[in-house]
């Protein structure tokens, strides 16, 4: 072994060893599970008599509420979503539509290429029209392309079709919007050695670009360092009005709204304006309700970071982040119309998709159902391990 | 496989699992997120194995496949701030680390993550050849020319000649 793997060995080994082994961690299990496993055996009987009272229990209060049916069911949420399944043993990525009421496979298709994978889903809101982004799986290098994904009025899938959208050179596509009309949004970073997790001090360099394939014009602001990312990218529904944290750019917890027809080009930060600010934490995601005349926000509780960049253009300490989640419906002239209780997703990742329907009232995140009005979540067992989704 | 046989491996092993996690993604308490994560699903969804000598193999390969879902995650939607903590070979950690070896840390982070995932195998591990390729789900020929290409662009990255 020589001088450099003794050095790399022995670093590896002292930052592993900064993981207590004397800490106790328990045997992840799920709460229902260990529930059972506590149960002793209980004779059938008795076990269907409390199902049948509980069910008669349900009923009665759902009658009360009068009778509407569970979130799932309701009549506006679009019909189909499509999801971003990863690759798993001998079976490549895979985009899937189901039906949004149960979860029903209605197509699926699996990556032409296995090396690659589809990561980020987004959609226009209808169930119908999407832009997918593959990456390679085994290359971090700066590629990565973007496809139209259209699924059909029964559920089909069309084959997807390329989008002719280049990053400027040396940053990588990382998120995208599109809009109703089809204009698309999308932000691009530094990648390879400058890329976020790298750490190399090199500054971070982001562009925001906007075209309408129809026409092939298009726009392009600079998104600056230090951090350079544009969180929460969405359209509103005149697909010329665009939303964007501002977390990370190190004033988070603020929305920003930016008029692509007639800012100039420049510091997008600059050329929007704040539209809200949260004094509980970050923006993660955001959709338009109403018809666009709210704005449903994720606000990640006590996710706000604490830090400011100091002289030498170094961070300093952040604070660490907290794990809540709750969802907060804002006016257009950023007015807080409704805070919602938390949500109770297992992680926070899990908002980084909030889709509405129409009505705003509820809401589908990458695990499953919240019921805006009554605060209530409905966990969807078929969106495990799904790496994105969208409506 | 049964679940006694996930438990006995959980207490045997969940502290070495955490620590190559932390490796890769930075702070303990994504590390620990990412294994919990594991350990749950195969409740869920238990793998079928012919020889449940090869389930530590098996939770080895999905902890680092979760780690690089963390990693992804945090390129595409939250910039910097997904990770709980900075990272432990960062300025702003708590952690105590020499500087020689934040050095060697934020240099391995700058190399691509195949090449890094490699290495931390290799090196943390002490895997085989065969056992990193099972890991990273890549053939062994390419375990070999990745952990090659990687020493190199780790010793031009501490500014070096590999020796």
């Amino acid at each position: 072994m020589n001088e450099l793997e003794q050095r790399l060995r022995d670093a590896l080994r002292g930052t592993a060893a900064t993981v207590d082994e004397h800490v106790e961690r328990p045997f992840p299990e799920r709460a229902s599970r260990r529930a059972r496993s506590r149960l002793p055996v209980v004779p059938l009987a008795a076990a269907v008599a409390v199902l049948v009272v509980l069910a008669a229990i349900v009923g009665i209060v759902s009658l009360r509420d009068g009778g509407k049916p569970e979130p799932q069911q309701r009549p506006n949420v679009p019909r189909f979503v499509l999801l971003s399944v990863p690759a798993k043993a001998g079976r490549p990525s895979r985009l899937e539509v189901r039906e949004t009421l149960g979860g029903r496979l209605t197509a699926s298709r699996d990556i032409t290429d296995p090396g690659w994978e589809f990561d980020r889903v987004v959609g226009t809101g209808g169930g119908r029209e999407f832009v997918v982004r593959t990456v390679p799986r085994e290359d971090e290098g700066c590629a990565a392309r973007l496809l139209r994904v259209s699924v059909g009025a029964a559920g089909e899938l069309a084959e997807p079709r390329a989008m002719e959208l280049r990053a400027p050179s040396g940053q990588r596509i990382e998120d995208v919007a599109l809009a109703p009309s089809g204009r698309v949004a999308y932000w691009t970073q530094s990648c390879g050695a400058a890329e976020a997790d790298g750490g190399t001090g090199a500054p971070v360099e982001g562009t925001l670009t906007v075209t309408d394939p129809s026409t092939a014009a298009s726009r392009s602001w600079k998104v600056q360092d230090p951090l350079a990312s544009l969180p929460a990218l969405t359209w509103l529904p005149d697909g010329r009005h665009l939303l964007f944290s501002g977390e990370g750019m190190l004033d988070g917890g603020t929305l920003h709204l930016l008029d692509t027809a007639t800012t100039r080009s420049g510091d997008v930060v600059k050329a929007g304006r704040v539209l809200f600010t949260s004094t509980e934490g970050s923006v993660v995601a955001v959709t338009p309700v109403n018809g666009g005349r709210s704005l449903l926000l994720a606000v990640r509780e006590g996710g706000r970071p604490k830090g400011r960049v100091a002289d030498g253009g170094d961070l300093e300490p952040m604070e660490p982040l907290s794990t809540g989640v709750k969802l907060v419906r804002i006016s257009l002239s950023g007015t807080v119309e409704r805070a919602v209780v938390p949500v109770p997703v297992r992680r926070p990742s899990d908002v980084l998709t909030v889709e509405a329907d129409s009505s705003g009232r509820h809401v589908l995140v990458r695990s499953g159902f919240a019921d805006v009005d009554s605060g209530r979540f409905t966990p969807l067992p078929w969106l495990g391990g799904v790496t994105d989704v969208a409506w | 496989m049964t679940t006694p046989a996930l438990v006995a491996l959980y207490r045997e092993h969940q502290v070495g699992l955490i620590r190559m996690a932390i490796l890769l993604v930075g702070d303990e308490a994504t590390a620990e997120d990412v294994v919990h994560d594991v350990f749950l699903r195969m409740q869920d969804r238990p793998p079928r194995l012919d020889d449940e000598g090869k389930l530590l193999a098996y939770v080895r390969a999905a902890v680092v496949n979760g780690c690089r879902m963390v990693l992804r995650r945090r390129r595409w939607s939250w910039g910097r701030t997904e990770q709980h903590e900075p990272a432990v070979w960062s300025a702003e950690s708590a952690a105590i680390l020499s500087e020689d070896r934040r050095e060697v840390m934020r240099a391995l982070q700058r190399l691509p993550r195949r090449q890094r995932e490699a290495l931390v195998l290799r090196y943390y591990l002490d895997l085989t050849d065969e056992e990193v390729s099972q890991a990273m789900g890549i053939r062994p020929g390419t375990v070999r020319s990745t952990m090659t290409r990687a020493l190199a662009a780790l010793a031009r990255e501490l500014g070096g000649e590999v020796r």
